[in-house]
């Protein structure tokens, strides 16, 4: 069990970039697809998706009942090879005919049209992760027990000279990390927001529980509404890099919702 | 002595071990047992329930109020020191299945305990093989009540209830108890002369069977080897591919060399999906660049193609690489042949001759893989954990020596470097790499970085990780590396299965931690190389040929390390090959390609996140608990696979300790 789960598809990414190859993503198995969303462009093999989208879900948790009558909320876990979460939400769905202007709609994707009660409306199923993080940094973190110190990590002229240790030895407690922090917020209003999509789509609020959440990378694409011949960007290609579970029930938030996420990666040093 | 005497008197000796592994029940046994009982015993011993009774406990691998129980070691770990000990029977062996694999039925250790303990056979044989009570009581006499399975092939459904029904035949006719009124002995002899007909009769009813699917291997083996003059014996066809080529050969060495046959070999041997066979095409590219094409060849691949390597097109110099040894001197004419022949036809394609088997072995992509296990503990073994008193003939004089393994490493060393051109002077040190040591895990645990939760981690290494102890022959040294191997792969998809980044960090220094690196001097007490060999009385005067040192470096391994491998990739395609090759035209053109490829798993990426708020989220939903269910959502690190044959040396060595 993790609640934290890589996808394949990064890992394909990330193995054809190191090697500078073109990643090319088959428009056929995409979340594209799964809502019928422009999935018919096939994505540019020269330009490289990027992870900068963000799905939310309430189908990653499930409830039992402890023989004290306690409830207890356990996640659900993804698995690798998953393109979509279990159960969807939107992060905000309008009316047609009092649809997001351009300028909304510039950080939502993934727009979907949904009938509620016959009505035709236009949901957004994925939002903007803003701002990118541009600084991507290594640091040496020296764990003794609850303490740790950390220092930033600059390769030095032992890294290009190695000596190797003929000592008997063990592992020690040194850690290289790679990391840069990405901010997720949910601001009151997009609380807001979803609370009332939910309530149009399921028809309770209750339902607003962001209970899994879905990285998504793709490439954003200018595309022409069909029937009103706007224009305006749209994410394709789009695929999983991480899913995660977690547990809010948006009826009770009152604060914006702040997550950090830390992206990177962490090696112990060897000896 | 003749191959083929070798493999017959393989075949027979399994037979006389699947005869001796039979429990047969025989009433009149129970009866002797009992009489013989009330004579040394009294009345007492022998009660009126048949449960109780010495003939069927012992069948069941218990012992009776008048037997001594047989103490054996316990091979199974955790290995004390010294070892613990079990009673030999069927109770203590199904806990201990290592022990019990010990001392299975025609193993040395197995004759060496029946002639320990004299009489002792039902029960130790009772206690391998248990029979539940009431069966045997039930049983009429002459079932076949257990026998060793590994004699008896998968396919052989009818050995046992045909011999059993002889057996019952044998003594419906011959068990005539009023002769016992003349011959006291009339029922031993009759037993007597009954088991040596047994593996008679095992031979009789397979040599009925030959030519069917129930047929045993060695026929279908010897059958296959001698029409398709291929090595067979060795095994690395699957039974499907076998019985294919059992009931085929005939067809296929009548029709040798027609585009049928070799379709059907394609689709046959090769669909079990473990080696790719494919068709090389030559094809013009680059038309439009410039005045001529260039030509690239490109591999079709005719069945599924499980396990191909990835490489799909090759150029010229690949192709007579591949081909060297059945078309050697393709390079030579090379200005005209093949190239400038595709650049001026009008087709764009054409086919060759060739049919290509280009694969990858992914099989052991563990971190730390069985071979080099193999080889990387044995020095660190050697110097005081690996005790076996070994018999090595010098080859230059021809001299028997007594030696230990720590000699045989320091001999291995020194003809190894001679192979090399080198002639060591110094004693040599051995560093070892990932050697998993005694650990204490309390201190792990008290010492790790507080809030990141790795203690179920730890505790799963602990119970996982396996000290190297004492050993005393080759099969227990294979037997323990295999044991720490697979230990040290259960670890490692352990550390690697983690998403979150700093769990999966310190889950793997963990891990490492159960493991030492260092040195150890081998040639402790020596001061010199010729100090030991002249200490030792071995005589290293003559100098050997580069083959007689590889000679030797192949027996010293084989009495230390032990080279029987499994099946290999390698092995199998090779015999597939082998036989598509036997059967196509000879202008037809076979090649092949394998790379044992290693596997290293770069981490990078990685998400994750740090709670933040949501506690106060959650406080409002769940006022009971006040606890977060999950508080450890944290932050992840991810990995993902790269061939380690696509790397660059310095890569490769910068990467050593990771794969």
């Amino acid at each position: 069990m993790d609640y934290v789960v890589p996808t394949v598809y990064q890992a394909s990414f990330l193995t054809h970039k190191l090697f500078s190859q073109n990643y090319v993503i088959n428009n056929q198995f995409t979340l594209n697809k799964r809502f019928s969303t422009f999935d018919n462009i096939v994505p540019p093999s020269n330009v490289d998706p990027i992870m900068r989208y963000m799905a939310i879900g309430n189908g990653g948790h499930t409830v039992t009942t402890d023989l004290s009558g306690n409830v207890l909320v356990n996640p659900i876990q993804h698995s690798p090879d998953n393109i979509s979460l279990y159960s969807h939400i939107p992060w905000i769905i309008r009316e047609d005919g009092n649809d997001l202007t351009i300028a909304e709609r510039a950080i939502y994707r993934m727009r979907v049209e949904v009938f509620i009660a016959g009505i035709k409306h236009y949901a957004y199923y994925l939002r903007l992760i803003n701002p990118l993080p541009t600084n991507i940094q290594m640091n040496k973190i020296t764990w003794s027990g609850s303490s740790s110190t950390t220092i930033p990590f600059v390769p030095g002229n032992n890294n290009i000279n190695p000596t190797p240790t003929t000592n008997t030895s063990t592992a020690g407690d040194e850690y290289i990390t790679v990391d840069t922090t990405v901010p997720l917020r949910i601001t009151g209003t997009e609380a807001t927001e979803i609370k009332d999509a939910v309530t149009k789509l399921f028809g309770n609020s209750d339902y607003a529980i962001i209970s899994e959440l879905g990285l998504y990378m793709g490439i954003d694409t200018t595309v022409q509404d069909p029937v009103t011949a706007i224009q305006y960007t749209e994410v394709v290609g789009t695929q999983p890099t991480v899913f995660m579970n977690t547990f809010m029930a948006l009826n009770y938030a009152v604060d914006p919702i702040e997550l950090d996420l830390g992206v990177g990666c962490m090696e112990p040093m060897q000896l | 002595m003749a191959v083929k005497q070798i493999r017959i008197d393989n075949y027979i000796q399994s037979v006389y071990k699947l005869a001796g592994s039979l429990v047969i029940k025989l009433s009149a046994a129970a009866n002797s047992i009992n009489k013989r009982l009330v004579e040394t015993y009294g009345e007492s011993s022998v009660g009126p329930n048949p449960n109780t009774w010495k003939y069927y406990l012992n069948l069941n691998g218990q012992y009776h109020s008048t037997d001594t129980a047989i103490i054996v070691n316990r091979l199974d770990p955790p290995i004390a020191n010294p070892p613990a000990t079990i009673s030999f029977d069927s109770t203590q062996l199904a806990l201990n299945p290592i022990t019990r694999n010990v001392y299975k039925y025609g193993t040395n250790d197995f004759y060496k305990l029946v002639s320990d303990y004299p009489g002792y056979l039902t029960v130790i044989k009772g206690a391998l093989y248990p029979v539940n009570i009431t069966d045997a009581i039930n049983a009429e006499d002459g079932t076949i009540l257990a026998y060793e399975s590994d004699f008896v092939e998968e396919n052989e459904w009818y050995l046992i209830p045909e011999l059993e029904s002889w057996i019952k035949r044998w003594l419906s006719r011959w068990n005539e108890e009023g002769f016992l009124e003349t011959d006291d002995l009339y029922g031993a002899a009759m037993y007597g002369v009954l088991t040596t007909y047994l593996p008679l009769k095992i031979i009789e009813l397979r040599q009925h069977k030959i030519g069917t699917r129930e047929a045993h291997s060695f026929h279908r083996r010897m059958s296959i080897t001698t029409r398709q003059t291929i090595n067979a014996i060795r095994g690395d066809l699957d039974i499907d591919d076998e019985q294919w080529l059992y009931r085929n050969s005939r067809y296929i060495t009548v029709n040798q060399g027609t585009n049928k046959v070799l379709k059907s070999l394609i689709e046959n041997i090769t669909a079990n999906g473990k080696v790719s066979v494919g068709y090389l095409y030559r094809r013009q590219i680059g038309v439009m660049q410039g005045l001529l094409p260039e030509v690239i060849y490109r591999n079709i691949i005719q069945n599924e193609g499980f396990n191909s390597s990835n490489i799909g097109t090759y150029d010229k110099e690949e192709v007579y690489r591949l081909e060297e040894l059945k078309a050697m001197f393709n390079k030579d004419i090379d200005s005209y042949f093949p190239n400038q022949e595709v650049k001026y036809t009008k087709y764009s394609d054409a086919d060759t001759k060739v049919i290509i088997s280009d694969m990858t072995d992914k099989g052991d992509f563990s971190s730390h893989p069985y071979e080099q296990m193999l080889y990387e503990y044995y020095p660190y073994m050697a110097d005081s954990l690996y005790n076996s008193v070994i018999f090595w003939t010098n080859p230059v004089n021809n001299r028997q020596h007594t030696i230990t393994q720590k000699d045989l490493v320091l001999i291995y060393i020194y003809y190894l470097s001679k192979y090399y051109g080198y002639t060591p002077t110094n004693m040599p040190s051995w560093a070892y790499t990932h050697v998993s040591v005694s650990t204490n895990a309390s201190i792990i645990l008290a010492n790790k970085p507080a809030d990141v939760k790795v203690d179920d981690d730890i505790n799963f290494f602990n119970t996982e990780h396996i000290v190297p102890a004492a050993v005393s022959n080759v099969s227990m040294y294979v037997d323990m590396i295999k044991d720490i191997y697979t230990a040290n792969k259960k670890m490692w998809l352990r550390v690697t299965s983690k998403g979150n980044k700093i769990i999966k960090g310190v889950s793997r220094n963990m891990w490492f931690k159960f493991f030492e690196y260092g040195n150890i001097s081998l040639g402790t007490g020596y001061s010199s190389y010729s100090n030991f060999f002249t200490s030792k009385g071995i005589d290293i005067s003559t100098t050997l040929s580069k083959k007689e040192i590889k000679k030797l470096l192949a027996e010293l391994r084989e009495l230390s390390v032990s080279t029987i491998e499994d099946k290999k990739l390698r092995n199998i395609q090779e015999t597939i090959l082998e036989i598509i090759d036997k059967n196509t035209s000879y202008t037809s053109h076979i090649a092949k390609n394998m790379s044992d490829t290693k596997y290293v798993y770069c981490r990078q990426g990685g998400i994750g996140y740090t709670p933040g708020t949501i506690t106060q989220y959650y406080q409002k939903v769940h006022p009971v608990t006040n606890e977060p269910p999950h508080a450890d959502i944290d932050v992840t690190g991810d990995w993902f696979l790269v061939s380690f044959d696509q790397l660059s040396t310095a890569q490769k060595s910068q990467l050593k300790d990771v794969y």
